[in-house]
């Protein structure tokens, strides 16, 4: 999708799109917010490059006089025109209009438009008039026409006023309305490209920022899709900071290298899927997410890390990025925001941790806390999309294995009792963050469980055996 | 200048003129010819100032844009095209693309030029400078058109990502 709509976009901004195409490719820039994002960086990209390639123009001050005067003067015509001549047409087509309503809402006898006279010769009437009045069969009305009392002029005047006053007052709030969505916009921008430079629940943040209709509305579409929004390359998020580097604020500096084994194609846009989202790792405890989007209690996140060989159940207490928790578990770390909050973005944290409300289709919240990602522990943030089949894994402080070694992504389906193979983390990932997408086949249940183990380089295993390095619902 | 104001104008022409004319001038031989088509991207852009939407990028990338169409334009009403890719065709040199060197002082763009691929510049340049569709750029190229979207593709992905970078 993605190899399509770049060649359509350098079509429609080359202007090579026939007009039929030219209208859907508009048609989608309006409905998709994320495909009109993906236009505006396609646009700027392509000028950008332009003007990198072609030096700057060093124009004479002569030349750019003449120019600028030149322009002036072809442009005259329009900016001669006062602003009151603009509405001249418009008034005039109204007021013709509201004539012609008056005509028929006043009673006959109240015509004033020409003052018709009805009668024809020998003082007949003429038309419709002249079939009534034969049916009421006096025959003898005089062909004269009653004045309404009232002046139609002047009230057709106040109309006019009135429609005027009513236009302007329209054509004032539809800029404020404008100059207020735009600076809301560049408001979430801005706040986004700093939420993806916060470690765990970063990019989940900057998603639900950017995606404001899908956050609106409540469904979870946005994650899938913006999370699209953020890819570097397909199929992989870009790898995160080193362990022990502070994340630069400035926005994403991130250098994915490689794409991962087994990518599903990018979430698709506009799609009305449902996703899943919950966290997976050392730090989270109580937080489970069953199949379907529900969520439940009871079961327990567990890690192990590397060399240990017994899981381990995390404690409470040290918080991880966005976990889900079912309505009846108490957050073991104080949270900030509010589920419930929605629409609310004035900061990364309030939106993170309104961002779920209601949205998974269950009444989970999710909870944004400060010291997410700031442990060395492995955990991540995951995300699936049902109706494409379709995850999206979060990773972050994954440990570095020996050259032999690689890491394998397993996913147990609900209602199976075996994880199944999903494919090799990229190797570029190990002693790093990054994520990625996988894929899974048609029909397969929602995972159940998701696990990450050490396994050997280059053998394809069939059930996990190596050691366990994250694993959670 | 969607409202009309004259200043407006003047002050978008003297911020964009410079570089709208560098880029006109790369893809026309021609100075009075460069000339015009600024001045007439000036007043396209003037007429059409309330179609603009900021949303669909910035406001000098639109202007770039209807310089750039206006002079593909010219481009192919005259002689010049078929004189240019008969250049391209017949030149080994320019075939196996020799990137223009980028004067200095700008060290972003250069940094990001530098970063493209040979190929990756070579789409780009006949697509953006040459007008040229893919299945062109795949004939001066010498290499399957999908080659060629890939060269597009990864060069504007590399592009947005070092835009955002210096962001």
């Amino acid at each position: 999708m993605i190899d399509d709509f770049t060649t359509e976009a350098l079509a429609y901004l080359f202007d090579e799109l026939d007009p039929k195409r030219r209208g859907e490719f508009e048609a989608l820039l309006e409905r998709d917010s994320v495909a009109a994002a993906g236009f505006k960086a396609c646009a700027d990209a392509v000028a950008l490059y332009a003007l990198a390639e072609a030096p700057e123009s060093t124009l004479e001050e002569s030349e750019r006089g003449a120019m600028i005067a030149a322009i002036l003067r072809a442009t005259a015509a329009r900016r001669r025109v006062p602003g009151w001549r603009r509405y001249f047409w418009p008034m005039v087509a109204a007021a013709l209009l509201v004539a012609n309503v008056a005509q028929w809402a006043l009673r006959p006898g109240e015509r004033w438009l020409g003052r018709r006279d009805l009668t024809g010769r020998g003082g007949q009437k003429s038309g419709l008039a002249g079939l009534a009045a034969g049916a009421g069969g006096t025959g003898k009305t005089e062909g004269t026409t009653v004045v309404s009392p009232r002046d139609p002029g002047r009230e057709l005047a106040k109309e006019l006023s009135r429609l005027a006053a009513l236009r302007l007052e329209y054509a004032r709030l539809q800029g404020s309305r404008d100059a207020v969505n735009a600076e809301y916009r560049q408001i979430l921008q801005q706040l986004a490209t700093q939420a993806l430079a916060i470690p765990a629940s970063g990019r989940i943040v900057a998603m639900e920022l950017v995606d404001g209709a899908s956050y609106a509305s409540g469904d979870r579409t946005g994650l899938m899709d913006l999370s699209n929004t953020v890819l570097t390359k397909p199929g992989v998020i870009a790898a995160g900071p080193p362990i022990g580097t502070k994340p630069s604020t400035s926005g994403p500096t991130n250098t994915p290298t490689a794409p991962v084994a087994n990518n599903g194609s990018t979430a698709a846009s506009g799609s009305s899927s449902t996703a899943t989202t919950t966290s997976v790792g050392a730090a989270t405890t109580g937080a489970t997410v069953a199949a379907n989007g529900a969520v439940v209690s009871g079961a327990s996140i567990i890690t192990q890390s590397l060399g240990d060989s017994t899981p381990v159940e995390v404690t409470a207490g040290a918080p991880t990025g966005n976990t889900v928790t079912s309505p009846d578990t108490t957050p073991a770390s104080p949270t900030t925001g509010s589920a419930g909050s929605a629409g609310s973005a004035g900061s990364a944290e309030t939106a993170g941790s309104s961002g779920s409300a209601g949205s998974t289709g269950s009444s989970g919240s999710i909870q944004s806390t400060e010291s997410a990602g700031s442990t060395d522990t492995p955990y991540a943030v995951s995300l699936f999309d049902q109706t494409q089949d379709q995850g999206y894994l979060d990773l972050y402080n994954l440990p570095q294995v020996a050259s032999d070694q690689s890491l394998q992504l397993w996913v147990e389906p609900a209602g199976s009792q075996s994880f199944q193979n999903v494919g090799e983390i990229p190797a570029q990932f190990y002693g790093e963050s990054g994520g990625v997408y996988y894929k899974l086949p048609a029909g397969t249940a929602t995972p159940a469980q998701i696990m990450i183990t050490v396994e050997s380089r280059g053998a394809t295993p069939a059930a996990p055996t190596g050691a366990v390095v994250l694993r959670g619902p | 200048m969607a409202a009309g104001e004259a200043e407006a104008l003047q002050e978008f022409h003297a911020l964009h003129a410079g570089r709208v004319h560098g880029v006109v001038a790369r893809m026309l031989a021609d100075r009075e010819e460069v000339r015009e088509v600024v001045q007439d991207a000036f007043v396209k852009a003037w007429r059409q100032a309330r179609t603009y939407r900021e949303d669909r990028g910035e406001a000098v990338s639109w202007l770039l844009f209807i310089a750039r169409n206006a002079a593909i334009d010219r481009l192919r009403q005259g002689a010049r095209r078929r004189t240019l890719l008969s250049l391209l065709a017949s030149d080994p040199d320019l075939r196996e693309s020799s990137p223009p060197v980028v004067p200095g002082g700008r060290e972003f763009l250069e940094h990001l030029l530098a970063d493209l691929s040979p190929a990756q510049r070579q789409a780009l340049d006949l697509a953006f400078f040459s007008g040229c569709s893919q299945a062109e750029i795949a004939q001066r190229m010498q290499t399957p058109i999908g080659n060629v979207k890939n060269h597009l593709r990864r060069g504007l992905l590399k592009l947005r990502q070092l835009t955002l970078r210096h962001d």
